[in-house]
């Protein structure tokens, strides 16, 4: 019944003032706005860099460093290795398709793409280039880069068609879908068998990384430190060097961007909050005046037996109504805002979308009551403090 | 304990009352005063500007506290209570009746008038019978309840503060120049409501003013001058 009562003071003193209050609450709405965009943008940001970087984040235990094709070789020997898989950029490449010139992202694979890279077969075959004699000249493209040559050519280059690679012929025997981590033109990807391109589109025989699948994942540890200990050895390097080699699981390599990408996502949040933080000082700011303003009220409230805490709940009722209601407005207009956004950033192809989760949606609506406690705090306990005498005689 | 003991709702002892300014500078408004206010009683005190007779009436109201001295409402020690007890004794034991009305202009008559129940932490009646009571003993017409103070005359708007004064049924009714802003016909209006408060439900009302012509209508007249009380006197009534 108390706290009704106050609830109710706070909401028709809040009336009273209507136009300062509203305004008092765009500042809050502006807040809340610029953090919930902030941080669904930089949610959506992680989701996306994640995603993608998972793509090359492949097996269970990834060894980089200068390694060469022998290496590959007597990893692959390991007894607990299923697979492995080795890939090298190619770059300052064209292609030819149809007359046209074309820049693909072109990588040299060797190994079991099959088993260890994450893709969709859509048509064909993804080539085995398990055998180091391997030389057939095929290669498998992206849907992105078919799309890419039909929208250029009005032609699309299907399964047994051959196309020029640095002056060579090589013959499509696949078409996948890719993630891609957003690196190439924008002609989309070509992989090609690592053994046609020695001595031809490859300048080195080496690779920068080895991605392994394991027979048991469990022993990514052991065998990590197996497989380096080796490496090193074949260098004639101290067997716990890591100079030249280092082991990482796909586990471990996502976790550090997911980490990078939270970094991120709290940066873009703090931005944000500096919007709300100015609306929370504009909050304190109008609680102040209005104390002031009814300074007699409050000393004649006083005088018919209203406590300090009354008065202090009272105003700071008001300064939370205000920042929840410019929250809860903030949080409907992001939400809807996003909504549309994001049907604009689907249509131009961007992959960066705006999420507006519960946690985000409930993280705000927290903050914006939080925001009035802060800020409405000083004003009401200053209200609260007054002496009623003091009060009834101000002007 | 003697039956005078027993009836008294104000006693203060030995009363003074300072203000300080910046730089410490002390400024005494009241002296040594001493006032009984028996259960029933209707008194005027009456002195001329700044002779102290509000800085007394805030004192006795619980609003300010004293320098030095005592102050026992109906035996109770004012000096050691706490700020939540002095608002307790407002809300439950004394109320006020201000110059100036001291209305809030977004309520209604009716809702200015329940505000005291409002604030009651152990009110157990019904406060809207409480507050037509108060309404109807204050003689303000029901078309009016739904007004707000700035619909309303000055008379009615002192009607509706009596109303206010008297919803919460206290012990102790204070009225600081209760007459001061109205004219002289609607000011005779006020004072009549007064006295029929007085002999009609036996309220204890105290009267502050500087009109001489107040002291016609009430038991006991104190005059107050430099802080001092220079005199006491019984009226005939």
């Amino acid at each position: 019944m108390k706290y009704l009562f106050l609830i109710k003071e706070s909401l028709q003193s809040l009336r009273h003032n209507i136009l300062r209050s509203l305004l008092t609450v765009i500042g809050i709405v502006v807040g809340i706005i610029s953090v919930t965009t902030m941080l669904g943008l930089g949610a959506g940001l992680s989701d996306n860099i994640t995603d993608r970087f998972s793509a090359f984040a492949t097996g269970d235990l990834s060894i980089s460093g200068d390694l060469k094709y022998t290496d590959l070789e007597w990893i692959n020997d390991r007894p607990y290795v299923s697979a492995t898989l080795a890939e090298k950029s190619v770059a300052g490449t064209t292609v030819i398709v149809y007359s046209s010139e074309f820049s693909p992202s072109i990588t040299s694979v060797v190994g079991d793409y099959a088993e260890i890279q994450k893709y969709e077969l859509l048509d064909g075959e993804v080539f085995d280039t398990q055998s180091p004699n391997f030389s057939d000249k095929v290669l498998v493209i992206s849907q992105d880069f078919q799309e890419a040559v039909s929208e250029e050519t009005g032609q699309k280059p299907t399964l047994g068609h051959k196309i020029l690679v640095d002056g060579q012929q090589y013959e499509i025997v696949g078409i996948i879908d890719i993630e891609t981590a957003g690196f190439n033109s924008g002609d989309g990807s070509i992989l090609i068998p690592y053994q046609t391109t020695i001595g031809t589109l490859s300048g080195t025989d080496t690779f920068s990384s080895i991605s392994i699948l394991l027979e048991d994942s469990s022993y990514f540890e052991v065998a990590g430190v197996d497989i380096l200990s080796g490496l090193n050895a074949s260098r004639n390097l101290s067997s716990d060097s890591t100079d030249s080699f280092s082991a990482q699981t796909a586990q471990s390599i996502i976790e550090t961007i997911q980490e990078t990408a939270n970094i991120i996502s709290i940066f873009l949040g703090v931005i944000g909050g500096i919007a709300l933080f100015v609306g929370g000082i504009g909050t304190m700011n109008m609680m102040l005046t209005s104390v002031t303003e009814r300074t007699k009220e409050i000393g004649l409230r006083k005088a018919v037996g209203a406590r300090d805490r009354d008065i202090l709940l009272q105003i700071l009722i008001e300064s939370v109504f205000i920042t929840t209601f410019g929250g809860v407005v903030g949080i409907i207009i992001t939400v809807i805002g996003s909504y549309f956004a994001n049907q604009f950033l689907l249509s131009s192809s961007s992959s960066i979308s705006i999420i507006i989760s519960w946690n985000v949606i409930l993280t705000a609506f927290c903050v914006s009551m939080f925001i009035g406690v802060i800020f409405g705090i000083y004003p009401s306990r200053n209200a609260s403090k007054l002496q009623p005498v003091d009060a009834l005689r101000s002007d | 304990m003697s039956k005078n003991e027993q009836n008294k709702i104000v006693d203060l002892k030995n009363i003074s009352k300072s203000f300080f300014l910046k730089g410490g500078l002390e400024i005494p408004v009241l002296h040594n005063v001493d006032l009984v206010v028996y259960d029933g009683d209707m008194l005027a005190i009456l002195g001329p500007s700044g002779s102290g007779k509000s800085t007394l009436m805030n004192i006795i109201g619980g609003l300010d506290v004293s320098s030095g001295g005592e102050y026992f409402f109906e035996g109770k020690s004012v000096n050691d209570m706490t700020s939540d007890e002095l608002a307790e004794l407002r809300s439950s034991d004394i109320s006020f009746i201000f110059q100036s009305f001291h209305l809030l202009s977004g309520k209604t008559v009716y809702q200015n008038v329940m505000l005291p129940l409002l604030y009651q932490r152990t009110f157990k009646g019904d406060h809207n019978e409480y507050v037509k009571n108060a309404l109807k003993q204050s003689s303000l017409e029901e078309e009016q309840w739904h007004k707000y103070p700035n619909q309303l005359s000055g008379g009615q708007r002192q009607r509706v503060a009596i109303a206010r004064a008297l919803v919460a049924k206290p012990r102790l009714l204070l009225a600081d120049e209760p007459t001061g802003n109205l004219d002289s016909k609607t000011g005779d209006n006020i004072i009549d409501a007064l006295t029929h408060l007085n002999k009609e439900y036996g309220t204890t009302i105290v009267i502050v003013t500087h009109d001489e012509s107040l002291t016609e209508i009430v038991r006991r007249v104190i005059t107050i001058a430099d802080g001092h009380i220079k005199e006491t006197k019984n009226s005939h009534i």
